[in-house]
């Protein structure tokens, strides 16, 4: 419950809350679903995004680095956890 | 003999092994694709879930506002009545001089259209890029290069793109979009410059001597104030300062705007060039 929750909120608070309240939410989601950050991300990016603002989809972008930083530290506690 | 039953493995990832983040990303690229491929389809879905937003922000200030005083209320309506009287008057003079101005350049104005009315889908903040979505489109004869006015007649940004039914605006505040203008009752021509989030700054030469509360114009047509200069930024020894502006319009309500052609398109630079 508590990982569809983290999945949903992010995504809701696209259409309705700030944007900054929404990278909120998706970083909180990072602890309990990695790829929150990078679905998030590309959310934003497929609502509000225009070629003409900035050349590159930067909430696409960064959602990914989150996402990979948050895979790579799970992956890691997870090691820790087994040995 | 005990028998160790082992399900049978597909070689491709079965759907119930898929984590819910990754069926996120799935279910927004799916999205995504409707966006690109059917971009007026996708408008007119999303368009009741973009409008939640103005419906949230307008219950939680009636609740907020609930919570204020009478005569805090009163004081700041007060307040507002004063602002406005002050710049309808500036309005009205300067759309004296633009007049005057179209005059001396020959320019007619009768022929000029009518805009065209639209409802405000999707505003800052809930939107990252200072972009506005409006659901008037090329069915209604907006067309790439419209300027953007507020109910008061404040320019506010350029379409930049659009559908049969739906067209998108970039407003001057969006990041790293530079305007050209001028600043203070002198007109000292500027670029102003977007931050994102309504703000806007403009870098001048000290000497140009703009104070707090000169007024920030573009054109279309004539000289049309957008802006007033908040603060002015600058170390001592430097020749430079930074104007910050604060926009006449309140970017974070806006309910309806109008559309009109004023070829100020032109004078808009855009950080990537147009992509489609």
């Amino acid at each position: 419950m508590t990982r569809l929750m983290a999945c949903v909120l992010p995504l809701v608070s696209a259409l309705v809350f700030p944007w900054q309240a929404t990278v909120v939410l998706a970083l909180g989601a990072a602890f309990f679903e990695p790829l929150m950050p990078l679905a998030t991300g590309l959310l934003l990016d497929v609502l509000y995004y225009v070629p003409q603002t900035t050349l590159w989809p930067r909430f696409t972008l960064f959602g990914a680095l989150v996402s990979v930083v948050a895979l790579v530290v799970r992956s890691r506690l997870r090691t820790r956890r087994t040995s | 003999m005990k028998k160790t039953y082992l399900p049978r493995r597909n070689a491709l990832l079965t759907v119930r092994e898929l984590s819910w983040g990754a069926r996120a990303v799935l279910l927004v690229c799916a999205v995504a694709l409707v966006r690109f491929a059917l971009p007026n389809v996708f408008m007119q879905i999303a368009a009741p879930f973009l409008g939640v937003s103005a419906s949230v922000a307008r219950a939680s200030h009636a609740v907020i506002n609930s919570f204020s005083s009478t005569a805090e209320q009163a004081a700041e309506n007060e307040r507002l009545r004063e602002e406005n009287v002050a710049l309808v008057a500036e309005n009205a003079r300067l759309t004296k001089q633009s007049s005057q101005s179209v005059v001396e350049t020959n320019v007619s104005t009768t022929g000029a259209s009518r805009g065209v009315v639209a409802q405000v889908v999707a505003r800052p903040p809930v939107g990252p890029y200072d972009t506005l979505v409006l659901d008037q489109g090329q069915s209604a004869g907006v067309s790439d290069g419209m300027e953007v006015f507020s109910s008061g007649g404040v320019p506010l940004g350029v379409v930049t793109g659009t559908t049969s039914d739906f067209s998108r605006a970039v407003l001057f505040s969006s990041p790293d979009v530079q305007t050209a203008g001028w600043a203070g009752e002198r007109s000292v021509p500027v670029t102003i410059t977007g931050r994102g989030g309504g703000v806007l700054v403009a870098v001048l030469p000290r000497s140009a001597n703009i104070m707090v509360g000169d007024f920030i114009y573009v054109p279309g047509p004539g000289m049309l104030p957008i802006g007033v200069v908040a603060r002015v930024d600058g170390d001592a020894t430097s020749p430079a300062v930074t104007l910050r502006i604060r926009p006449l319009s309140n970017l974070f309500s806006l309910g309806s705007v109008e559309l009109r052609t004023t070829g100020v398109g032109q004078s808009v630079e855009f950080a990537s060039s147009t992509a489609p």
